[in-house]
């Protein structure tokens, strides 16, 4: 039988199950055991969702048989469950890390609905073949990364969560506003109507106007220059678990976003708009560059890495081939990745010491050799150092920008590993090997706990750098997909027609 | 929230089960004319609010005696049950289904599963706004 | 095989980490010797096939998609270094096993060191380019971790980031270049690279592809001005910097250069870059060698002088590859086949060299030039050792290095002889920086013999009188000694066996050009060079004292390595600065920083693609009661911004959304205006019943200009959007999906469309917003349950 709705399910699973958790708001077990089954359910269905599109092509579902462009559709193509099935697996190990080290109370303040509607709405946002969907979907989880940053109520979190809530909602009313332009211009939200009218038009300066509007939109949330203010502050706020899980996730919707529209819909102006998207990449590549050397703060120097990654991954979107494009997807999912594996060892660095300073760290090797060396290899792999998994993206990313022609950008995004490496080796030089410090080291046992999913998401994270060739299938049909539009498009209207 | 004015609550007493009733009204009206699961949520919300005004807390919870962020979980959990319900007949999400039957009293009518998604909705939005309620002014 | 080969010692690493703690240190030592021994045997083997000029290849899958394979090459070229990676290597496990103490955990030595063997085998093998930078990248990483081998010493760790960030960017500018050329070439095969490379000239990518690869060369080989990083990686184990920082991971750039010879050779940049940066640091290392009092530094400085020397020799080399040399040919593959040569005399000598001051740090506790002397009576063997590598180094005959010294002062005469690239005018030049840089040579193997072994014993309480040193440590650089020597009177088995395969590789009919090497050419110019160096050496070393002091003079602030530092700190202050500045948690200020933006980026899109159209004339004329109410709510909105209580706020905050619902009653949607009106009631409300609970209301105190700059932008961008908003109703060309849901009756079954909208075609939305609602309570709740009294325990929450 053939499943219409797989497409929806890494949806509705951790929406559904979110919600029957509101009935057992008391209950410790079970909102640890169904946060992680819900968890655990959406990504068992994303993977059977992934086996489907990597074996069918693109699936769709339009929701209430309301044929494309009148209903919405849910369009899963490679990029959007690649993104989906990421997610899901973070969120899992996150919920895993945030059993043993969250504390019950902010455990019992629903913390595992809230991720879970978060997840719901990330997944969504990855899947919908609508924008105003995907608006929606943007409320959705944004709505529940209010409830996160502000989880445990404590000042900082109220001053940053306020902040952060005040520019997502400007960026929401941008979004709204930007969407109801498009739709004056053509008539429509779905997106891959919106590619064939936009194409039946041509390049035109109006059109050139919303893209730059969206950009800005999406920018917002994806933290690009200079739209990443908000950003670092208001990641530091939350604890460690929700801050790996804003890391891993947040920005990528953003990012996700931008590829979309511009691989899908603004293809007629690319000389203009893709330019200006090389020229914010690189300008955030450097600004995050600056900032990442600028702290002593453990959270802060991830965070600031967040920003230059968000460049990297724009610079192959923006380079606009096949083999730039392929680069950044494979460069989205290692960042997801490393990028929780971070925040978590960093996490259990913090839970160590009980400080977040580095100059107040120091001697941890001997005492925590495997948090250690597992942290110097994953900053290896953050750095793109073969063959872990930053690597193969980042060649690509490279290579498609110097087909493109954009010789000195490649080699400001070469250079900026270096900013990468030096800032994140910091933290293991200081911390691991400096002069030896003296903490009250919480019991042992503790530790051991919260290494556990450290320790799988590392041995994911390598995997993902050393196989990385039986992955490639699934990336090069995400870059065929993305660069050849109508691959999309057929799928979404054609069937029906 | 404390208030004596006499006028004010007896007054409420009665603009409440008239707010309360209209929302209804307005619900099952949705399906032809203006209204729907959203906005009669919303007016059954203000018409608490009301009572809110006009009584304290406390009465509030007496009259209203749930748990209500269950009730809105319940109703969260209608709307996406009347959805999947195309699962189980393996037909696009969201898929509707209604048709016309001859009812002894009311007549001939058509039952659509939008109404039980539209159930849902009210109950969400009416759930959500007695929370928020009862959190500020059980804080008090 | 060939791969097995690489990872093999990767396994035995592996092995050694498991059994650490099970078995006794000394036998890690001997398992890890047991490494090198084997593969030099192995690679041994195929000496006989190579000679013949026959390379050996094997291909296994890593990224087949990206034609990126695991294929390992080894040919005359690679032979030299695999030997002598192993061949040094195993000495210096050899010696490591008697130099380290029993608080070093030996574990961990040998796991970097094998690590770093497989990486430098990698290197030399790969035939793919990329695996080849992975490879790369390995070696600057084990490097890494062997340099702050004793990682609670600051000086480690700071020379070990050190050489980290300058190899590796190094790294990635050649791995840019790497790419370059696969976009020249489609290829990441180096066989396919060097033999397309010279038809690709005219490449817009050549050159940038060449400085990029040239950079990561000169990094990694410590030439000017990136040298800096191989004093401060002395931090490292002596066993280490015998093996990594002088005889193999410095001469990565050395292959890398000589790999990439037949391809870019033929250029003159290639030549002219080469050859002057090569000489540069030929000069610029000895000329500072001389100064050093600590001996480590000195061999460092050396170090980097002798891959000078080599450089100019490979640069010097190339000339041969253009096929305007004609007849020249030969002259220049002399300097190829005499770059290839030296490296491996300079393996011998300064191997056993850094052993030596090893042996004398471990037995006397210091290796500080101001406080040795006379170690001559206690360690005479040492002593016949530093005298054999020392004079080897000064290029005396009897060792090995007089005979590489000689050629590569015939090397550099032939510059003049250049018949291409205008060598003619300045290579007397050269010749003379080449000449002085080997007085200094002279020099600097002088002091480091006799300043260390001869002269009065400083006797020291601090110090235990020392004593020779144990055999284990004293055999490796014996060896090493032996070679030297029998270097200088058996060159041409070397030659035959190991160089002329070597050269063939980098130049056609190389082998048949090599020169075979004699002690003795008679009087020539090179005869008289060698001798005037050695006549002025030993009046410069004599006369030491009186002109060593001037050094100071040089402003130790001009220097190289002064600007890195200062760079680095530079980059972090301003970081600070610049971070800080505009990170300054303030939300109004983000605002302004997002809002400007938003113009700015709008406007020069429209200054870009052309400004758009905008009229007025819209479909519906507006009436007078629209007209009105816009005012009302223009009014409104202006109205709150000079508002002095919050209750003004949010009352006139009520106005525009109530006028927002009239406006959908005139535009007859009864049932947005319905809603519309519900939603501000019921938000009017909950504003005012939270009321009680906001802090005072505090009106902003701002400076007028900040006040008009902020009222400008805010203008601004308010006309941009409503500039875009005009623009778009003019563009209106398709028909607008809405028209479908029209028909509402027939498709769902209900007459009212918006309920239709709602409930059925976008029913999803509708359930998506009552999550949001949904998720809104839930935040309510938890905000105020879980107020907090006082602090949390941030520790348990991370």
């Amino acid at each position: 039988m053939k499943l219409i709705n797989l497409v929806v399910l890494p949806i509705i699973v951790p929406l559904f199950i979110g919600t029957v958790l509101l009935l057992f708001r008391k209950s410790l077990l079970a909102q640890r055991a169904l946060g992680l089954f819900g968890a655990a359910a959406t990504l068992v269905v994303s993977l059977f969702l992934l086996a489907k599109v990597a074996e069918d092509g693109i699936q769709v579902v339009t929701l209430g048989s309301w044929a494309a462009p009148y209903g919405i559709s849910l369009v899963s193509d490679m990029l959007s469950i690649l993104l989906v099935a990421t997610a899901s697996l973070l969120t899992l190990l996150v919920l895993w890390y945030s059993v043993y080290s969250l504390g019950e109370k902010r455990e019992l303040s629903f913390f595992y609905p809230a991720t879970l509607f978060m997840l719901t709405g990330i997944n969504g946002a990855f899947t919908t073949g609508d924008i105003f969907n995907l608006f929606v979907f943007f409320e959705v989880f944004l709505m529940a990364s209010y409830v996160l940053i502000a989880l445990g109520g404590e000042r900082i979190q109220l001053r940053e969560s306020m902040k952060y809530i005040i520019v997502n909602v400007v960026a929401a009313a941008l979004f709204v506003i930007t969407i109801g332009y498009l739709y004056s211009i053509t008539g429509t939200l779905n997106m891959a109507d919106l590619a064939v009218k936009l194409g039946d038009i041509g390049s035109m300066g109006v059109i050139s106007t919303v893209a730059i509007m969206f950009l800005v939109v999406f920018g917002i949330k994806a933290g690009i220059f200079p739209l990443y203010f908000w950003l670092p502050g208001s990641y530091y706020a939350p604890p460690l678990p929700v801050l790996a899980l804003f890391g891993a996730l947040l920005t990528k919707v953003g990012i996700y976003s931008i590829t979309r529209v511009y691989t899908l819909i603004f293809t007629t102006d690319v000389a203009f708009t893709h330019d200006m998207l090389m020229m914010l990449a690189i300008a955030t590549i450097l600004f995050g560059s600056i900032g990442a050397l600028a702290y002593m703060d453990v959270k802060k120097i991830i965070i600031y890495n967040i920003v230059i990654a968000v460049g990297v991954i724009l610079f192959g979107v923006a380079a606009f081939n096949e083999v730039a494009v392929t680069g950044s997807v494979l460069y989205l999912i290692h960042d997801m990745l490393v990028k929780a594996l971070l925040f978590l060892m960093i996490g259990v660095l913090i839970f160590i010491t009980g400080k977040t300073n580095l100059r107040e760290m120091g001697g941890l090797i001997r005492h925590y050799p495997v948090l250690g060396w597992t942290y110097l290899v994953a900053v290896f792999a953050l750095a793109g150092i073969p063959p872990l998994s930053g690597f193969a993206g980042k060649i690509l990313i490279l290579q498609g920008g110097l087909e493109g022609g954009f010789v000195w950008q490649s080699i400001v995004v070469a250079l900026s590993t270096m900013v990468v490496l030096l800032s994140a080796i910091r933290i293991f030089i200081y911390a691991f090997w400096g002069a030896e410090k003296s903490f009250n080291s919480p019991p042992k046992a503790k530790y051991v706990n919260r290494m556990i999913p450290v320790v799988i998401l590392f041995v994911i994270t390598m995997g993902y750098g050393v196989f990385i060739e039986f992955l490639m299938p699934l990336f090069q049909a995400t870059g065929t997909q993305l660069m050849d539009s109508s691959l999309y498009i057929d799928a979404v209207l054609g069937g029906e027609k | 929230m404390k208030s004596n004015d006499l006028i004010l609550q007896t007054s409420t007493r009665v603009v409440f089960f008239i707010i309360f009733l209209f929302s209804i009204h307005i619900f099952f009206a949705g399906h032809y004319t203006p209204g729907g699961g959203f906005v009669g949520g919303l007016l059954m919300a203000s018409a608490i609010v009301l009572l809110l005004l006009a009584y304290d807390f406390k009465t509030v919870k007496e009259v209203l005696p749930f748990n209500y962020l269950g009730m809105t979980a319940i109703g969260m959990l209608i709307a996406l049950t009347t959805a999947a319900g195309s699962l189980v007949f393996n037909v696009p999400f969201f898929t509707h289904w209604y048709d016309y039957f001859d009812f002894p009293l009311l007549g001939k009518t058509s039952i659509h599963t939008a109404m039980f998604f539209d159930i849902g909705v009210y109950l969400v939005v009416v759930g959500i706004t007695l929370t928020i309620i009862e959190m500020i002014g059980g804080d008090s | 095989m060939l791969l097995f080969y690489i990872l093999f010692p990767l396994f035995v690493a592996l092995g050694i980490t498991i059994v650490s703690s099970k078995i006794r240190r000394e036998f890690l030592g001997w398992i890890a010797f047991s490494v090198p021994v084997v593969l030099f045997a192995l690679f041994a083997r195929h000496i006989p096939t190579i000679s013949s000029s026959e390379a050996i290849r094997t291909t296994f899958s890593w990224i087949p998609s990206y034609g990126i394979d695991l294929t390992f090459l080894l040919d005359g070229l690679s032979l030299i270094f695999v030997l002598l990676i192993t061949g040094v290597g195993a000495l210096v496990i050899l010696y490591s096993i008697y130099y380290l103490s029993s608080k070093d955990s030996f574990a961990h030595f040998y796991t970097y060191l094998l690590l770093f063997m497989t990486a430098m085998l990698g290197v030399v093998l790969s035939d793919n380019i990329i695996v080849l930078y992975v490879f790369w990248e390995f070696t600057s990483i084990s490097s890494f971790l062997l340099i702050a081998f004793w990682f609670h010493r600051k000086n480690s760790r700071n020379g070990a980031i050190k050489s980290l960030l300058i190899t590796m960017s190094g790294g990635f500018t050649m791995l840019a270049g790497f790419l370059m050329l696969h976009v020249m070439t489609d290829s990441f095969s180096l066989r396919v690279i060097l033999a397309e490379l010279p038809q690709l000239t005219d490449h817009t990518l050549f050159y940038p592809a060449m400085a990029l690869l040239l950079i990561g060369a000169f990094t990694k080989s410590a030439q000017f001005p990136f040298h800096i990083w191989l004093p401060d990686a002395m931090e490292a184990p002596t066993p280490v910097s015998a093996y990594l920082h002088s005889a193999t991971m410095v001469k990565a750039g050395i292959y890398l250069i000589a790999r990439f010879t037949p391809g870019f050779g033929g250029d003159v940049y290639w030549f002219w870059v080469i050859t002057c940066v090569g000489l540069v640091t030929l000069f610029w290392g000895s000329f500072n060698a001389v100064r050093q009092n600590d001996l480590k530094a000195l061999l460092a400085f050396s170090t980097i002088s002798q891959l000078g020397l080599i450089m100019t020799l490979l640069g010097i080399g190339s000339a041969g590859i253009n096929p305007a040399i004609g007849e020249a040919k030969g002259l220049y593959t002399f300097a190829l086949f005499t770059a290839l040569f030296h490296l491996v005399n300079h393996s011998t000598f300064k191997g056993s060299l850094f052993m030596v001051v090893g042996i004398v740090d471990h037995q006397v506790g210091t290796r500080d030039l101001r406080r040795l002397g006379g170690l001559m009576r206690f360690l005479p063997f040492t002593f016949l050792l530093a005298m054999i590598g020392s004079f080897a180094m000064a290029g005396l005959p009897f060792f090995n290095g007089f005979l590489s010294k000689e050629m590569f002062l015939t090397a550099v005469l032939s510059i003049g002889d250049l018949p291409i690239y205008g060598g003619a005018q300045v290579g007397w030049l050269l010749v003379l920086v080449a000449w002085l840089a080997s007085v200094f040579t002279f020099v600097y193997s002088m002091i480091l013999v006799f300043r260390t072994f001869t002269g009065r014993p400083i006797v020291d309480e601090e110090y235990k009188v020392p004593q020779e040193a144990s055999l284990g440590m004293l055999i490796p650089p014996g060896i090493l000694g032996v070679l030297a020597i029998g270097l200088f009177f058996f060159p041409n088995l070397l030659s035959d066996y190991l160089l002329k395969p070597a050269v063939e590789v980098l130049v056609e009919d190389g082998a048949a050009l090599a020169p075979k090497i004699y002690a003795w050419h008679g009087f020539n110019t090179e005869l008289f060079l060698t001798l005037g160096i050695i006549t002025l050496g030993i009046v410069a070393y004599l006369l030491l004292r009186k002109w060593r002091p001037y050094y100071q003079y040089i402003p130790s602030n001009w220097t190289f390595n002064t600007l890195f530092r200062s760079t680095l700190s530079g980059y972090e202050r301003l970081g600070e600065r610049v971070t800080m500045r505009y990170m300054n948690g303030n939300l109004p200020s983000y605002f302004l920083y997002i809002f400007s933006f938003f113009i700015i980026v709008m406007w020069t899109t429209w200054w870009i693609v052309g400004p758009i159209n905008v009229t007025f004339d819209s479909p519906s004329s507006m009436t007078v009661y629209e007209g009105l109410l816009a005012v009302v709510m223009a009014a409104a909105a202006i109205a709150i911004l000079f508002a002095h209580s919050r209750l003004t706020a949010i009352l006139l905050n009520g106005v525009l959304g109530f006028s927002i619902a009239i406006f959908f009653v005139f535009f007859r949607a009864p049932d947005l205006a319905l809603t519309q009106l519900v939603i501000e009631a019921v938000t009017t409300i909950l504003f005012l019943v939270c009321f009680n609970y906001l802090p005072e209301w505090k009106v902003e105190k701002l400076s007028i200009t900040k006040k008009v700059r902020n009222g400008l932008i805010a203008i601004a961008g308010g006309l941009t959007v409503t500039i875009v908003g005009l623009a778009v109703n003019n563009y209106t060309k398709f028909e607008s999906i809405s028209s479908f849901y029209e028909n509402s009756y027939e498709l769902a079954g209900g007459r009212n469309i918006v309920n239709a909208i709602l409930g059925d075609f976008r029913a999803f939305d509708t359930m998506l917003e009552g999550l949001v609602l949904f998720i809104a309570g839930i935040g309510v709740f938890t905000l105020i349950r879980m107020r907090q009294k006082k602090g949390a325990e941030p520790r348990e929450n991370q």
